[in-house]
């Protein structure tokens, strides 16, 4: 069996090997152990209690709703609840890390392993491992452009709740890592524990990037930090996977270290200050009991979990008949999968699916708008594919009724019947009219039918004309029967 | 284990804690060590003072090392040793709003931030 994987070096194919580690904000009003405020871009310090900003004698109190959207998480990995877990101190100084170490979970985590299917192309799925999800407090943030020789630290971030999702090293390729984070993304916006917003840094990705000949041994990793981009992935792992391989086959070995990516020239670069600081010296904080909960805690959370993305495209393939790319395309977003469902309700499910991925959503992307923003209705849609699937309306002129609602935006928005009857758009099925219309261009173009003749493929040409002529309002079907009747052609 | 036995112990007398001679010429904690430590804590420590470190926290893990003479298979780690759970907090917002406070000791500061010495990767 060949490996698509492999990648050619100088002296052989190499394997990339890849493991992930995602920090994804818990989706909560407060803090992890204060009760300040989470909001993304308020004023600096603002969200800052005494807690989070470290000062003597303050002690933390943990929000029971981070625990639970913890949990919930660990449930929709279809993962190991550790009822019992402890929180450690992770020391390391840092300007933007005020009490000189990170509350998090070392050898206790509170969710061990489980599973994530990604999608890959041409509808392969993938399971990778899932090694363990702990809580822990997120840190200050530092600004390094603001002045020539200070930093500015804002603490509204520090202290609020991060999980950290660790996989095991079971991904092989770029596509293989930014497929599992856009699943995984997926899955905790399904459930509600994060919102999964890169941009804001609600979901960050550090990224283990080895290579190996293939069957050896595990290679020396470097850990990429903070990939806040699901592109940006992609191009840390091609340019950090050939750096190594470039320096092992002129004789070198790579060195465990950490590397940050630039996004502005593609390339990763060593971390040279965080060299020494890998002794973290973990111990129980002193501050913390030990974190319990009862069985039947999780199986109230676990009773309340929504249909996930795995089981929504299953139940899409099985109940609309759909392809599992368009149930996959359909089931990346919750709300992108409502509204499918909503205009596909009592009518054609797979022209609907059509028309939803090929006109709602590729007006939505090229007008940057969200689904909720749209400007067309499910239910809008849904008459326009019933207008289509009666004949009324040929495929083409659909999209050009679908384009001119989702122009007149929400206000104005008359429903596909008004419009087509205004602009007069109804297809065309009177024989008479469309032969008049074909003889018309057959007549016009003797060279063209010549041409006909020795290459069938020209009667496109003449439907196109056709159809051009009647304002794309006759029924294809129609004309191209007529158009192989008149040129004398096969059908 | 026996100092806990009468009220009296609650006041922890010197002898409890006297630090026992070290056996041998045990020294777990060597001057490279004991800088290593002071660099992680960010403790400023001349090298003339190192010898004096490295022997007294050798000591003090030794005096600690005592507890491994007791037999702790099947003993779970202890990470605490109140008999009650973790008491947790609704997710309310309750707290922040005072820049002012929280910029209070600041040593340096611009607008509603801390000022650091650059620090960039």
């Amino acid at each position: 069996m060949t490996n698509k994987n492999l990648i050619a070096g100088a002296t052989g194919d190499w394997e990339i090997v890849l493991g992930l580690e995602v920090h994804a904000q818990v989706s909560s009003n407060a803090k992890l152990f204060s009760g300040a405020a989470t909001e993304f871009g308020a004023e600096p310090n603002t969200q800052v209690s005494l807690v989070d900003a470290a000062m003597p004698g303050m002690l933390p109190v943990i929000n029971q709703k981070c625990v639970e959207q913890a949990v919930r998480t660990g449930l929709g990995l279809k993962a190991q609840i550790n009822n019992y877990s402890v929180f450690d101190r992770k020391n390391y100084f840092y300007p933007d890390l005020p009490q000189g170490y990170q509350i998090s979970q070392f050898q206790q985590p509170i969710v061990g392993e489980g599973v994530i299917d990604i999608d890959l192309d041409g509808g392969e799925v993938k399971t990778v491992r899932i090694e363990r999800l702990h809580l822990e407090q997120d840190a200050g943030k530092s600004l390094h452009d603001q002045h020539p020789n200070m930093s500015f630290v804002d603490l509204n971030r520090s202290g609020v709740a991060l999980m950290e999702i660790v996989s095991y090293p079971d991904m092989r390729s770029a596509a293989e890592a930014q497929a599992y984070v856009k699943k995984l993304r997926a899955i905790l916006r399904y459930l509600g524990t994060c919102d999964g917003n890169m941009e804001q840094g609600s979901l960050r990705a550090d990224v283990n990037v080895s290579v190996r000949r293939p069957g050896d041994p595990l290679g020396t990793r470097c850990e990429i930090k903070n990939v806040n981009s699901i592109r940006f992935i992609g191009q840390a792992i091609e340019h950090e996977a050939r750096r190594q391989i470039d320096i092992i086959e002129d004789g070198g070995s790579i060195a465990q270290e950490t590397r940050l990516f630039d996004p502005k020239n593609g390339e990763t670069r060593s971390m040279r200050s965080k060299e020494e600081a890998h002794d973290y010296r973990y111990f129980p904080d002193p501050d913390l009991l030990p974190l319990s909960f009862s069985q039947e805690f999780v199986d109230t959370i676990a009773a309340s979990l929504p249909e996930l993305p795995d089981d929504k495209k299953a139940r899409f393939i099985a109940d609309y008949g759909l392809s599992p790319y368009d149930a996959s395309v359909l089931v990346s977003e919750g709300e992108n999968a409502d509204f499918f469902e909503a205009a596909a309700a009592g009518r054609d499910a797979k022209a609907t699916a059509n028309m939803v991925i090929g006109s709602v959503f590729a007006g939505l992307n090229k007008a940057g708008l969200s689904i909720s923003e749209s400007p067309v209705s499910a239910e809008q849609v849904g008459q326009l594919v019933d207008l289509q699937s009666n004949d009324t309306v040929s495929s083409r002129i659909a999209k050009e009724v679908f384009e001119l609602m989702f122009e007149e935006g929400p206000d104005q928005g008359k429903d596909p019947a008004v419009i087509v009857e205004e602009k007069g758009l109804k297809q065309v099925t009177d024989t008479g009219a469309i032969e008049a219309a074909v003889d018309e261009v057959i007549q016009a173009n003797p060279d063209k039918v010549e041409q006909a003749r020795e290459r069938p493929k020209m009667a496109g040409w003449f439907v196109g004309q056709v159809m051009q002529a009647t304002g794309g309002k006759a029924n294809p079907q129609a004309v191209n029967k007529l158009v192989m009747q008149k040129l004398g052609l096969e059908e | 284990m026996a100092c806990c036995t009468t009220g009296a112990a609650l006041l922890v007398s010197r002898e409890t804690f006297r630090i026992p001679p070290i056996k041998g010429p045990k020294m777990s904690v060597d001057e490279k060590m004991a800088r290593r430590i002071a660099t992680l804590a960010r403790i400023g420590v001349s090298d003339a003072q190192l010898p004096a470190l490295a022997k007294e926290l050798s000591a003090i893990l030794g005096f600690v090392e005592q507890l491994s003479e007791l037999d702790t298979t099947g003993v779970k780690p202890l990470t605490s040793a109140v008999e009650t759970t973790m008491m947790g907090r609704e997710d309310v917002i309750n707290d922040g709003g005072y820049p002012a406070d929280v910029l209070a000791n600041a040593p340096e500061r611009d607008d509603d931030y801390f000022a650091v010495p650059k620090v960039v990767e």
